[in-house]
């Protein structure tokens, strides 16, 4: 308890930005390999559906500030395309995967980006990525195509990544983190919406994150109430 | 994506409302595998929300129903002494009807149908209830976030009019309060001192026979009675009932004082007021349950016709048919839509629901507020009738709108709830721009007169209480009795690789 919640005064205190980044797509296009590389270095073996994964945390430096990038994947919920609706809310990023040698994952891209804006931010930012490029001869979808879909669709950023061999994996959440942090300084306003002070138990337009137990115990001892 | 759904599992559970959110959650969190299925294309059922496109859908008629051949169905059996049983599709919602009022604003606010949030089943969260106890616990909560519902108001009658007026909720605010006389502030704060010198005898574990022992002959007695005995003024008795209570007519003194207490124990616990409304609506819920679920391995399948069960010659389910596959399954969790037509429901309850959108709040105020008004003392007959009113504050509405839901038990035929929300509105000079009428029907099966089979279990139905902690309790009553060896909701135990991220943290890296 003592551990945890010293990790959370830790991260309270130690970075300037907290943002939420979420990745979706079809089952199998790679979402759990590119968090997992870009997090922990490793890409799991395996083919199994992700199980037990919520979100990774990584802390990156823009210039000189620390951001967080707190990465949440599908839970699975994409193979019968059931993601719910709150997956979505508060978040800053969206990165939409497809697998470069499956057609029918690109082809399902337009019932994704449906999907994102009914239920996403208006101002997110979108990110459409073509994943394992190292499956050289297997590729079904051009770099050319997937360029140009993320044009006509108004995405912010294109990249062809591989979590296999880590190509371009790093500098895509580099650019999500690098987008959201000059986004976020440009407008003050939107500054003091997001910051991560919502880790108190009020935060500063009175959003209130319900916090563990432990945390809530040394709440109500701090004497706040009243 | 046209995956097959498994051969086998543990659960399935029918149904994503809350209830079957938090069991599914529930299972799987204990390492159960679970495949929990919807027809609708949305999460939630009667729990979920809408906005003012997707409304829609909630306001036509059911869809998959189950219209497979019987043959087909015969085909799926693997033994000749299986049984094929048609599931249910229970109206649960009825008399729904939407309309717009204000007809210039079905074109004006056509860019801002998305930003609407219409809970069906709106309720708010006791800060230090049950619900926010399991959300904290099964970390459910870093899904969520909400915000106190910062304004409660008493409605009193006066020559005619419907007053509402401000309640206070901590000690500073009834010094400060302008709506209590000076009497009265001291009357209060008697009451107040006794309700925690009573709690703190009546101790954690010997709960009940103390606390009653100490109110004496006024224990089973009304509530009101005994405050009269304590000196307290109608007005006070009025704001301590229906709005610190917030409870049903005519309570008696012990229930009265328990939810008296459990008021005070919450407030000054996140904030003055003792409930949190969720933002984006009170859909959330389930869906945050659904997602803790997904994240410990069930499965989800939403949009499906879902079919029928299998009997076994024990009389026991052993497989579901939905979207013409069968799944084996050792025990099923469904909510009442669900329920097979052979059985016969007990007696149903109706809970009277209206919502309108306004562009003017029911009381004005300094800033946009999230207000609840229990309304009970103006419906004599009606166990519950309550306002609440959200809007941008929530991202319930789009701002400057606002949704102003009234739930109530529709047994009182005297006075109509949606009369006194419209003699509100007329007070306060709001011409409501669009309006949404249906009733839930609470179902509930006798389980001690109908022989379900053994390994089936129907899950709490709708209710129309203010808070979530009936539902958490019955869940954890459900889950236990049925696996008493298992925990839950436990808390998580922290993942490895946000411990390996904290290590790590020093060694970050620099971008540019």
């Amino acid at each position: 308890m003592y551990y945890q919640h010293k990790g959370r005064l830790h991260w309270m205190e130690d970075y300037k930005y907290l943002f939420k980044v979420v990745l979706v797509g079809n089952a199998g296009v790679g979402k759990t390999c590119l968090v997992r590389k870009f997090t922990q270095g490793i890409f799991p073996p395996g083919q199994s559906a992700t199980i037990g994964v919520d979100f990774m945390i990584k802390t990156v430096k823009v210039g000189n500030d620390k951001i967080k990038l707190q990465i949440w994947d599908t839970a699975g919920q994409e193979r019968f395309r059931s993601i719910t609706q709150s997956y979505y809310r508060s978040a800053h990023a969206i990165v939409l995967v497809y697998d470069v040698s499956c057609q029918p994952s690109f082809d399902c891209l337009p019932e994704w980006l449906g999907e994102i804006e009914s239920y996403a931010n208006r101002r997110v930012l979108k990110i459409l990525v073509g994943n394992k490029v190292d499956k050289g001869d297997e590729r079904e979808v051009p770099e050319r195509i997937g360029k140009d879909f993320s044009d006509v669709n108004s995405f912010d950023y294109f990249l062809e990544t591989s979590a296999l061999d880590a190509t371009n994996v790093d500098q895509l959440f580099e650019q999500v983190a690098t987008r959201l942090t000059n986004d976020m300084k440009a407008t003050d306003e939107r500054l003091h919406q997001y910051r991560s002070d919502a880790n108190t138990s009020s935060g500063q337009n009175g959003q209130i994150r319900l916090l563990d137990r432990a945390q809530n115990q040394i709440n109500s001892c701090c004497g706040s109430r009243q | 994506m046209d995956e097959k759904l498994p051969e086998h599992v543990d659960v399935i559970v029918l149904g994503t409302g809350l209830p079957e959110a938090i069991l599914a959650s529930a299972c799987s969190r204990s390492g159960l595998s679970v495949l929990h299925l919807d027809r609708n294309e949305y999460y939630g059922a009667e729990w979920s929300s809408f906005n003012l496109t997707s409304i829609k859908e909630f306001l036509q008629e059911d869809q998959n129903l189950p219209t497979t051949s019987q043959d087909l169905l015969e085909k799926l059996k693997t033994s000749p002494e299986e049984n094929i049983v048609l599931l249910g599709n229970r109206e649960i919602i009825g008399e729904k009807k939407a309309e717009w009022i204000r007809e210039e604003f079905e074109e004006q606010l056509k860019d801002r149908y998305r930003r609407f949030s219409i809970d069906v089943l709106p309720k708010v969260l006791l800060s230090r209830g049950a619900m926010v106890q399991t959300l904290c616990d099964s970390q459910v909560s870093q899904y969520a976030e909400f915000k106190l519902v910062d304004r409660q108001l008493c409605p009193v009658l006066n020559e005619g009019k419907i007053e509402l007026n401000q309640v206070p909720c901590s000690k500073g605010e009834i010094f400060t309060s302008p709506v209590l006389t000076m009497m009265e502030k001291r009357g209060l704060m008697k009451f107040i001192t006794f309700c925690t010198q009573w709690k703190l005898k009546q101790g954690e574990e010997t709960k009940n026979e103390q606390g009653k022992e100490i109110l004496g002959e006024y224990a089973e007695k009304s509530f009101d009675e005994f405050l009269k005995s304590m000196g307290i003024d109608e007005t006070l008795r009025n704001f301590i009932i229906n709005t610190i209570g917030i409870l049903e007519t005519n309570p008696n003194t012990f229930e009265g004082m328990k939810a008296c207490c459990d008021f005070m124990d919450s407030v000054g616990h996140f904030g003055p007021s003792p409930f949190l409304f969720p933002l984006y609506g009170c859909g959330e819920l389930s869906q945050c349950f659904c997602r803790l679920a997904a994240v410990f391995g069930s499965l989800y399948c939403l949009g499906r016709p879902v079919q029928a069960l299998v009997y076994d010659k024990q009389n026991r389910v052993c497989a579901v048919i939905a979207d013409n596959q069968r799944i084996n399954c050792d025990r099923i969790i469904m909510s009442a839509k669900y329920v097979p037509e052979i059985y016969k429901p007990g007696k149903s309850e109706n809970i009277e629901r209206i919502c309108y959108i306004t562009d003017k709040s029911i009381l004005k105020g300094e800033k946009e507020h999230i207000s609840l008004i229990n309304i009970a003392s103006l419906r004599a007959n009606s166990q519950i009738s309550r306002i609440i009113e959200a809007g941008f504050e929530v991202f319930t509405a789009p701002k400057g709108f606002y949704l102003v839901h009234a739930t109530g038990s529709s047994e009182d035929s005297t006075s109509n709830l949606e009369d006194l929300l419209l003699k509100i509105f007329e007070q306060n000079e709001i011409e409501p721009i669009w309006r949404l009428k249906f009733d839930i029907k609470s179902l509930s099966f006798d389980e001690k007169n109908i022989e379900f089979p053994e390994n089936l279990t129907i899950s709490p139905n709708c209710d129309a209480f203010i808070h979530y902690s009936k539902v958490i309790d019955q869940c954890r009553e459900i889950f236990c009795g049925i696996w008493p060896d298992r925990d839950f909701l436990p808390r998580s135990i922290k993942k490895e690789e946000e411990e390996a991220e904290e290590e790590a943290e020093d060694e970050t890296e620099n971008i540019e």
